[in-house]
């Protein structure tokens, strides 16, 4: 786990899942947590997605916006942006590696 | 369910209730999701450094600080003596628990007070003094009309104490209902009647008793803890919101 998103704790998983959200554009909190469940495949509480937007945009990951309504936009940032492809080319790695083994355990 | 967000810490409200509310109504969650948000609002109290500085809202007025500690004082010192009480019970020793017990009645009634919107000390004041005098007389009385007096004006202040200052909290009402049942009304009538001899099966077992005293304590706690922390600000469509907020200047 990339050092950013693990000193995140047990929110490192979603704030993961809420950069990857955030890659293709800001979106409010509730259109944050549709696409997480619909990436993940599982629930967020909103709870753990607001522990996880405070920690995030504490630690510079994301920032908010100017509130549209009473929604407010969230931006991943540069820095974000840079933590998330990390993680995701060191899941890519991970990944090339396991599936490689497993396919020569299985000659 | 937006009550829920009212767990919340005013800084963290501040800062993040308008877009939750607004989440909370587009999406109303089920029992996991209200779990979650009261696993959010333990977190958000425990991580007070994760909302800006400037989000914060005013500090509590030291008048609501001081009760606050007094009443995280007098719930500590409550359960010092719930838990000494069962331990020397259960040696079958005696121990006098007079002087501290004036010493929790002091603590909790300063929390009362300073709890208690500046316009309605008077009446609370003079409420807490009848029943002091009426104490007094009681203490006096010969020993078998004593529990006629004393043990419903126990009751009464205890419980009254507790209202008082949880009512100051901000927390919306079924909240408060329900610290001060599970904290009082439950437990304390069972106590009194333990040890006056009305339930010989509760007495004959002390440490029964422990957990029974010793959430009243640990109500006392919470609510100390929260008007220490947040002052018992109003929050919106609360019980409490019509109340003007106190704040330090």
């Amino acid at each position: 786990m990339n050092q950013a998103l693990a000193e995140l704790g047990r929110f490192a998983e979603p704030s993961l899942y809420i950069l990857a959200s955030l890659a293709d554009g800001p979106k409010h909190g509730y259109a944050i947590m549709t696409d997480v469940e619909a990436i993940s495949g599982q629930p967020l509480g909103p709870g753990t997605l607001y522990g996880a937007l405070a920690r995030m945009e504490k630690r510079g990951l994301i920032e908010a916006l100017e509130p549209v309504d009473r929604r407010r936009p969230y931006r991943i940032t540069g820095l974000g942006a840079t933590t998330l492809r990390h993680q995701l080319e060191g899941l890519a790695g991970f990944t090339r590696l396991g599936l490689d083994r497993l396919r020569g355990a299985s000659r | 369910m937006s009550r829920l967000i009212g767990l919340y810490p005013g800084p963290w409200r501040a800062r993040y209730a308008a877009e939750l509310r607004d989440l909370l109504a587009a999406r109303p969650p089920g029992l996991a999701g209200r779990l979650d948000l009261v696993a959010g609002a333990l977190d958000a109290w425990l991580h007070p450094e994760l909302v800006a500085p400037g989000a914060a809202e005013p500090r509590p007025s030291p008048r609501v600080r001081l009760a606050g500690l007094a009443a995280i004082a007098g719930g500590a010192l409550w359960l010092a003596m719930a838990v000494t009480l069962v331990v020397v019970a259960s040696t079958g020793r005696d121990a006098d628990f007079t002087v501290a017990g004036w010493v929790v009645l002091l603590l909790l009634t300063v929390a009362a007070l300073g709890a208690t919107p500046p316009g309605r000390a008077r009446v609370v004041g003079a409420g807490i003094l009848v029943a002091a005098l009426l104490f007094g007389v009681g203490v006096v009385l010969p020993w078998e009309h004593k529990p006629l007096l004393v043990v419903p004006l126990l009751l009464v202040v205890f419980g009254g104490l507790l209202t008082i200052t949880t009512l100051r909290t901000g927390l919306s009402r079924p909240v408060q209902v329900a610290i001060v049942g599970v904290g009082f009304g439950l437990p304390f009538p069972a106590v009194i009647a333990a040890l006056a001899g009305l339930l010989p099966a509760l007495a004959s077992a002390p440490i029964v008793l422990l957990p029974l005293l010793a959430v009243y304590g640990a109500a006392w706690l919470f609510v100390g803890g929260l008007l220490l922390l947040d002052g018992g600000r109003r929050r919106p469509g609360t019980a409490s919101s019509t109340r003007p907020t106190e704040v330090a200047a």
